[in-house]
């Protein structure tokens, strides 16, 4: 029975310290990802905004603004290592309850680091032919407090986003990122010239131009933003003069977006921490100690089971 | 007692052999690819 017993206790000792090893070393690499089946609604708002509404050929001031992001993830169309999400902005004026402008992308993304990958239908808006890199959707598995590379939608080209501390959001531990864009210019508009002063032409081509200071609160462990502040300005110039305004303001991520972006990421946190974690501890100590108890078991077996299990020892004369 | 070594060699290599098979079973398991999500589409009202 001893022996029974002591080699049992070793077998699962050794199962538990290998167990704990795999857990440590090899599994989060392989079972740690950013999931196929996305799926988030995130509203941010703004108040005392300022946009040219097309509908009234304008610039409306002082306006409440809300934009609500929907992404989805495209199981059929991701892999094992790339995740492929569909992203759908509506900006909206609740001041005037008017919608302003729609926008979409579709990006595919490593699953364990977020850099893009250009593959799987990724596009933005209707273009499928600009070229991605950096991340997009979010910071890797285990973001590092260092910059990054962050794919600007707007300018269709990575932007640095700075590391800029830690800070808590909703009880939360985030890195403060920032990105910082100023006055470059993205594309042209045309519209007629009386809009922008330019009364003798039927309609002129202006360059359109975006400053942007955009803030992203990441939980590290996940790469996930769960808070974001986009104090955004965009205009169309003619030789560095501002001639319209076609949004400037601050959007904020709202309270309640943030408590369910941070309830999903501590949910994550805690089954990282389970597997790369307290499994690997648990199981090593706990695997250790059997495996000298099992030991200790087979080591002190009467000399009747020692002869028992050794077949080739040479029977004592009796 | 070199019987008695074996025994716990053995037992501890059996163990390890078990123990990276559970995980990669339990990776193959987490990883299964997930049906999509019943996604609702397109409220986007103010």
């Amino acid at each position: 029975v001893r022996r029974v017993l002591g080699v049992s206790l070793t077998g699962l000792g050794a199962f538990l310290v290998g167990l704990g090893l795999m857990f440590r070393l090899i599994v989060p690499g392989m079972a740690i990802k950013d999931p196929l089946n996305e799926h988030s609604v995130t509203t941010l708002t703004g108040q005392n905004m300022e946009y040219f509404s097309t509908s009234k050929l304008q610039e409306l001031t002082g306006v409440s603004i809300k934009a609500i992001n929907t992404v989805n993830g495209d199981v059929a169309s991701g892999t094992s290592s790339i995740a492929v999400w569909d992203g759908f902005t509506a900006l909206n004026d609740t001041t005037n309850n008017a919608p302003i402008e729609y926008s979409s992308e579709r990006l595919a993304f490593n699953r364990r680091t977020g850099l893009l990958q250009n593959c799987c239908g990724a596009a933005v808006g209707s273009n499928s032919s600009v070229h991605m890199s950096g991340i997009g959707y979010v910071w890797p598995i285990g973001a590092q407090k260092k910059t990054y590379e962050f794919f600007d939608t707007t300018l269709l080209k990575p932007v640095p986003v700075t590391y800029d501390g830690t800070a808590t959001v909703d009880g939360e531990s985030t890195d403060k990122f920032v990105e910082n864009v100023n006055d470059q210019q993205f594309g042209t508009q045309t519209l007629p010239g009386s809009l922008v002063g330019v009364k003798d032409a039927a309609t002129v081509t202006l360059p359109e131009f975006l400053t942007a200071t955009n803030t992203f609160y990441v939980d590290p462990l996940t790469g996930a933003p769960v808070s974001e502040v986009e104090k955004q300005s965009v205009t169309l110039q003619d030789q560095g003069v501002t001639k319209l305004v076609l949004l400037r303001g601050t959007l904020s991520t709202t309270a309640s977006s943030i408590a369910s972006a941070v309830k999903t990421a501590q949910s994550d946190d805690r089954k990282i921490a389970a597997v790369q974690d307290i499994i690997p501890v648990v199981g090593i100590l706990l695997g250790l100690a059997l495996i000298v108890l099992g030991a200790v078991l087979i080591g002190r077996l009467p000399e009747a089971d020692e002869e028992y299990i050794d077949e080739d020892a040479v029977p004592s004369e009796a | 007692m070199v019987s008695r070594v074996a025994l716990v060699l053995v037992s501890v290599l059996v163990g390890l052999v078990l123990a990276v098979g559970a995980s990669y079973a339990a990776v193959a398991l987490v990883t299964s690819p997930p049906t999509p999500s019943n996604q609702s589409c397109c409220n986007y009202g103010s």
